[in-house]
């Protein structure tokens, strides 16, 4: 099979192209045509712009760490467009269509200061992932495509009192009962069946609290999630019945693709007074990351509001250039509705992890046959990464009411912001920044400097650069899996497909997108983790 | 050059493009179906003993196209079934659209028979091309996963 991808070229329509691997490493790309393929709106021309497509994107580097795109590339930009990364980075996101999606979020009505990616950019819908956005509460508009289909993806992370010594012994078994604890994969139902549709309200309107109140974790558990998982805006009203529907039995269960449930050691402190406010004292203390979302009722609000958007932007008059990018006024019924059920979808997600964390504590019990209060399993903090939150930020000078879009972005929170938990009020908020098995992951911190740059955002992670069936033909599972357990991490999959799809070499280097958040100021790199065990959907 | 109906897959970064033909509008939309069911699970264990109505409509054949594929996936969570039958019985045009009629055929989940692989999130319509011609039409999209 021959593989392919997608290329805009400079015509007006543009003419779409599709163009071989080898043509992505070796240019130029006019030279690699395989064949063309119609413009992929030539049937949608009232909803989208007619677009002088440029050869390539003019990008201006004006710092270290710090590209632009300037605003004149695309007519419908009234903002550049910021790039955080490295020369590394920036050259992988070349191969794809990070930039171009850049430009297009710069078109949004009523977006401030500039579309920004941030290091681990890479190819998304309508927006890149790694991608934020601004828009002003009143005049400007909310898209479903700057949150993602999976509303509130997002990580958490819990310290333990226990070290390498205490856990290594037991890892299998810990990994072998926490994937029987834990739903994983595809078509694999939850352990929890809510009360129908009346069920799913309730952990709609009141997110993580719910699982709380049903016994699935501990009071202090919310203090420690980003608005203690429950958006207040939430209403279940706004969600579809078949929203609803999907929803029944997927509480407490991880997904597939690259969600994951990881007992991880702390590799390297980096700022000693913060980790031990976080309750990190030492390298080798074992601490357990859980990275899903809002699973498929969730997925589905993302595609019943693109086709509210869709309607409305009719409506409204309004054009953007990628119909993934549709939108509608904040202010209006629809753009009301969106973040009404957004949020509501958000509250699902943080319902989600709290309960598989819950879950993750009564394992750890009864391998470790300790309490979970003895082996002091606190939650350090939950952080969505697929999210649009309204906010208020300080822009050219005065103070905006904005919706920030954070799709494939972490809130980075700086110290003393209302909005960081009291335990963290001296040091920022922490900041989750998943790896993929073998690889480390990191908990950072906001910083004020972030507020002036992305809006108080930052990397969600590394970012893929190796498409699924790349991965595929390049690993096997096995040999994946065999490979890491010489290093001393097991993997547990629910199909070793699954494995060869996530393989660590099919991901950037977190490593260097941390760098580059850390040396760029937008968060500050306090505590490095390395997984011993994972279990994958 | 290729067969008269069917579908392949192209790489996307993060996710999977799906590209399937066929003679008619119709059965291009059943292969699409089953191409990203493909993607799920391998269909061949799945045995087409129960069936669903599906009816969807869209302002445009993407929006068709997006809600047909959609349903289905939403449809594995609501019934909990995998499908590895489709029939599209007409695609019609109407004052404010498209309007499709089909029908899905599949089973109850059981994982130890149905071989699965990797979850779809959602259907989109990044990269889509749609394209007809007397003798045969040409779906490309891809899939969130």
């Amino acid at each position: 099979m021959q593989s392919v991808a997608f290329f805009a070229l400079g015509t007006s329509p543009p003419i779409f192209v599709a163009i071989g691997p080898k043509c992505l490493l070796n240019g130029p790309v006019i030279k690699c045509l395989v064949r063309l393929l119609h413009n992929p709106y030539s049937t949608n021309q009232k909803l989208v712009h007619s677009i002088q497509e440029r050869e390539a994107v003019n990008i201006k580097k004006l710092s270290e760490n710090l590209y632009e795109i300037p605003q004149g590339t695309k007519s419908c930009m009234t903002v550049p467009v910021r790039i955080y990364a490295s020369g590394t980075l920036v050259q992988k996101m070349k191969q794809d269509k990070t930039f171009e999606q850049g430009t297009n979020v710069a078109c949004l009505p009523g977006i401030y200061s500039h579309s920004t990616i941030l290091p681990d950019g890479h190819q998304g819908y309508g927006f890149p992932i790694g991608g934020v956005a601004a828009t002003d509460y009143e005049r400007g508009v909310i898209s479903p495509g700057g949150v993602g289909y999976d509303i509130n993806c997002g990580v958490r992370v819990l310290t333990t009192n226990l070290d390498e010594k205490d856990v290594r012994p037991k890892v299998r078994s810990l990994i072998d009962t926490l994937f029987r604890e834990v739903p994983t994969g595809v078509g694999r139902s939850g352990k929890i069946q809510l009360a129908g549709i009346r069920g799913v309200e309730e952990v709609l309107n009141e997110g993580a609290a719910w699982a709380v109140e049903e016994g699935y974790g501990w009071e202090e558990d919310l203090k420690h999630t980003e608005a203690d998982g429950n958006l207040d805006i939430a209403d279940a009203s706004k969600v579809s019945q078949h929203a609803k529907k999907r929803g029944i039995s997927q509480v407490g269960t991880l997904g597939s693709g690259n969600h994951f449930l990881e007992i991880q050691l702390v590799d390297a402190i980096y700022d000693e007074p913060a980790a031990k406010a976080m309750g990190i004292t030492r390298e080798g203390q074992v601490t357990i990351m859980i990275h899903s979302g809002s699973r498929g009722l969730g997925h589905q609000v993302c595609s019943d509001y693109i086709k509210t958007m869709t309607q409305a932007m009719v409506k409204y008059n309004i054009k953007v250039p990628d119909r993934e990018l549709c939108c509608a006024p904040t202010t209006s019924p629809e753009g009301q509705s969106y973040l009404g059920a957004m949020s509501a979808a958000a509250n699902f997600a943080w319902a989600n992890r709290q309960t598989m964390m819950h879950w993750t504590r009564e394992v750890f019990s009864k391998i470790m046959g300790q309490s979970p209060e003895d082996m002091e399993m606190r939650l350090i903090y939950d952080v969505a990464h697929n999210m649009g939150k309204v906010e208020e930020h300080d822009i050219e000078g005065q103070r905006r009411k904005v919706v920030v879009h954070r799709k494939g972005a972490t809130r980075a929170f700086p110290a003393e912001h209302p909005e960081t938990p009291s335990e963290y009020k001296s040091i920022g908020q922490p900041v989750l920044i998943p790896g993929t098995m073998g690889t480390a992951s990191y908990i950072l911190l906001g910083n004020p400097k972030g507020m002036e740059l992305t809006f108080g955002s930052t990397a969600h992670g590394a970012g893929r650069f190796m498409s699924r069936s790349r991965a595929k033909r390049q690993f096997y599972g096995k040999e994946v899996q065999s490979s890491l357990a010489r290093e001393g991490i097991i993997v547990k999959a629910a199909k070793g497909i699954v494995i060869a799809e996530e393989a660590p070499g099919a991901y950037k280097d977190v490593d260097e997108v941390v760098r580059v958040s850390d040396s760029v100021g937008i968060a500050t790199k306090a505590i490095r983790l390395r997984p011993i065990g994972v279990i994958k959907g | 050059m290729t067969a008269e109906r069917g579908f392949k897959y192209h790489d996307h970064t993060a996710d999977i493009t799906v590209e399937c033909w066929a003679p008619s509008l119709e059965e291009a939309f059943e292969e699409a179906a089953l191409g990203a069911l493909e993607v799920i699970l391998d269909t061949s264990t799945v045995q087409p003993i129960n069936s669903a109505d599906v009816t969807v409509n869209g302002i445009d054949l993407e929006e068709l196209l997006v809600e047909w594929i959609g349903y289905i996936i939403a449809l594995i969570d609501i019934n909990s079934q995998f499908y590895s039958r489709f029939e599209v019985k007409e695609i019609a045009k109407t004052p404010e659209g498209f309007v499709l009629s089909g029908r899905v055929w599949g089973e109850s989940i059981d994982l130890e028979r149905h071989d699965t692989r990797t979850e779809v999130k959602a259907m989109t319509y990044a990269d889509m091309s749609i394209e007809q011609d007397a003798e045969r039409t040409t779906l490309i999209f891809t899939l969130d996963l």
